[in-house]
């Protein structure tokens, strides 16, 4: 067989072709499988309430995404059923006390249980202010955040409302098939060009080739397989019906304008609308009243041209840049560029695998590493000064034992869509000089520690939501230099 | 470019009234939005008296068939329900007191049943008993709802300067939709 293009492209074409031809069936058989999500048309308003938890409620109609709101919803819920009970002594909402009236509830759902938990571990049998709840529970926010949103995917689950792809036998049957298929489109393309082609002389190049294909699909098929585990979330028919529903409810609680402004003490006569309303949106001051201090708000209210909205916000996740001066960052960029040189300096002599490998990785590490030293440069040239009001301020614990490292502190500027987190972080000396005044840094000691540190860490700890403050920081890095409320 | 004085106050002026058109525009709509939100709460409330004055009526014919000659108590709740769904459209006012009425003798009817036992234990009477309840709670948060929105349509109309806009507009303020004194004095019943 003969080809009129080069045999060594020829291969190439026929392998990348295999590829191709592998993604489309695999995009089409994703797209009978899997429909792509549409929003439901919503229902005309209707003061009808579903049976759906709050909680289930807020995951429905942030499309997969669970928000704070659905575990302060959560606590309204447990109120309106009469396992705890709120009361407002006087007009100040930030006088409502909290107190579990049954601490032993049946047929409860598992987070129900979770967030009634927390209550228990703040209030104990005592009546206490609703500000308990966040003061102690500073240590394992993020934790118990994570592990909270999960369980009421997994309810939702069970209310038949969502659906994870690749729980299905069918749908995992079919990718088995489409990746064996191309793995044998593979190792046919080899087994071809093996015996039947030009290159039988030159033992370096099927290797490679083959080493290329198999790797291609096997990166294709995990980041496709990664996308589906970590994208399991597929609304079923009811759970669209539900969405479409809820939406009709949410457009009748919001179009009654003192709705919005029930304290949370309001469940005693608003019952499960108050409840529901909070995990819709359409009641703020609730929503701010109660903090469970899950570590991360995704979405905060806030007051933009005289509305108040939600906002969402990005935290920095998995970057290691957040919170470090620039000079580090441009260090440890310059420490990456020089070890590639140096892996390809010394590659030649290597086999051709491994060449290749260290090729891909130098395209994969350098250009990401001249863009941080880039950017961190333009840290060190153009900081920046913002002057807002404080949304949220939370310290990052990930375990109990272990010390606090960060703050987030949430400013609004009164522009950006979404916001992004700015980044305090304790340094080494810092810790240092908080063990020396005697208090544990650890859990949920963390904060009183901090008040008692000077210089920025103190101002960091005063600082409090609803307070406006001029912020200097690093941009790139989101690490604040200065801080000073005004 | 230099202004005369006469122009600067002319454009002083129509700034001025452009601001003052914009506002009322936007009070006016807000006024209906208020008045809508009355309106459709409204309906809600209706559509669960309908579903209570419907359920009332098969309540009644239920216990007829197990207490007849009850006429008295059977013909009053037969006559309030009359009473409550000819108030159907005359207002808050008037059905409040009418559903006030009803709920009256409604309480007469269900202290009355303790006598028989036999339809208490009557599923079909059970099940009327428990979708009564159940409407209740709805008219109950219906009621709520319209009260809510009647509060804030009542509260803007009120207040200046809205107010001006509001009787240019002709927006009147609405009536709450109060329990009637009958309603008030709830009877004791008990099913032990």
């Amino acid at each position: 067989m003969q080809s009129s293009l080069p045999p060594r492209l020829s291969y190439l074409v026929l392998l990348a072709g295999s590829l191709a031809l592998w993604l489309v069936v695999t995009f089409v058989v994703k797209l009978i499988t899997f429909p792509p999500r549409r929003a439901p048309r919503p229902s005309p308003p209707t003061p009808e309430l579903r049976s759906e938890p709050p909680a289930v409620v807020n995951l429905l109609m942030h499309r997969g995404d669970v928000t704070s709101d659905a575990a302060k919803a959560t606590v309204l819920d447990l109120a309106a059923r009469r396992v705890l009970e709120l009361e407002q002594p006087g007009n100040d909402p930030g006088q409502t006390t909290i107190w579990v009236r049954d601490p032993n509830p049946r047929s409860l759902a598992r987070f129900e249980q979770r967030v009634l938990d927390r209550v228990k571990a703040a209030a104990g049998e005592e009546r206490v202010p609703l500000a308990e709840l966040s003061r102690r529970h500073a240590a394992d926010g993020l934790r118990w955040g994570g592990q909270f949103r999960h369980e009421v995917k997994q309810h939702a689950k069970e209310l038949g409302l969502v659906a994870k792809p690749l729980e299905d036998l069918g749908n995992a049957m079919i990718f088995l098939i489409v990746f064996s298929g191309m793995l044998g489109c593979v190792a046919g393309t080899g087994a071809w060009g093996l015996f039947f082609g030009d290159l039988q002389g030159e033992p370096g190049f099927w290797p490679m080739t083959a080493f290329i294909g198999i790797l291609a699909v096997a990166l294709v098929g995990l980041v496709l397989g990664a996308f589906a585990i970590v994208d399991g979330y597929r609304e079923t028919r009811t759970g669209l019906t539900a969405i479409a529903e809820w939406s009709g409810v949410e457009a009748w609680l919001r179009g009654h304008e003192a709705f919005a402004d029930l304290p949370p003490a309001g469940v005693t006569v608003w019952d499960r609308y108050l409840a529901h309303g909070v995990a819709l949106g359409a009641n703020p001051l609730a929503s701010d009243r109660i903090d469970l201090s899950i570590g991360r708000e995704d979405l905060l209210w806030t007051v933009r041209d005289g509305r108040r909205q939600q906002i969402r916000v990005r935290y920095p996740r998995f970057f290691s840049r957040y919170g470090r001066p620039p000079i580090m960052i441009i260090f440890w960029a310059v420490l990456r560029i020089a070890a590639c040189a140096y892996a390809i300096s010394i590659a030649p002599p290597l086999p051709i695998g491994a060449r290749w490998a260290v090729a891909i990785l130098a395209v994969a590490i350098v250009p990401n590493a001249l863009y941080r030293i880039v950017r961190a440069l333009g840290d060190l040239l153009f900081r920046v000064t913002v002057t807002g009001t404080v949304l949220s301020r939370s310290l990052v614990v990930a375990y109990e034992d272990v010390p606090a490292r960060y703050v987030y502190l949430v400013v609004d500027d009164g522009r950006s869509v979404p916001l992004r987190s700015w980044t305090g972080r304790l340094t080494e000396i810092d810790l240092r000089e908080a063990v020396s005044y005697g208090v544990s840094m650890t859990g949920g000691r963390a904060e009183e520690a901090m008040k008692k540190m000077p210089g920025r860490a103190t101002t960091l700890a005063d600082c409090a939501p609803g307070m406006v403050v001029r912020l200097r920081g690093y941009p790139y890095a989101r690490r604040i230099i200065s801080l000073e409320i005004l | 470019m230099n202004l005369s004085a006469t122009a600067l106050v002319g454009i002083g002026a129509a700034v001025i009234v452009f601001l003052l058109l914009v506002w009322t525009v936007l009070t006016f709509n807000r006024l209906v939005r208020l008045r809508t939100q009355v309106r459709a709460s409204w309906a809600q409330i209706d559509v669960q008296l309908q579903r209570r004055h419907d359920l009332i009526g098969n309540l009644v014919e239920t216990v007829r068939g197990y207490a007849a000659h009850e006429h008295g108590t059977l013909e009053a709740v037969v006559a309030a329900r009359s009473g409550a769904v000819d108030a159907r459209g005359s207002g808050a006012a008037r059905q409040g007191e009418a559903e006030g009425v009803l709920t009256a003798a409604l309480g007469r009817l269900f202290a009355l049943t303790e006598a028989y036992p036999t339809l208490r234990a009557s599923e079909n009477f059970a099940a009327l008993q428990g979708q009564l309840a159940e409407t209740e709670d709805k008219v109950a948060y219906a009621r709520q709802f319209y009260n809510s929105a009647t509060q804030s349509l009542n509260a803007a109309i009120a207040t200046f300067p809205t107010m001006v806009v509001a009787g240019i507009g002709g927006f009147r303020a609405e009536p709450y939709f109060q329990v009637g004194a009958s309603e008030r004095i709830a009877p004791r019943v008990s099913f032990s």
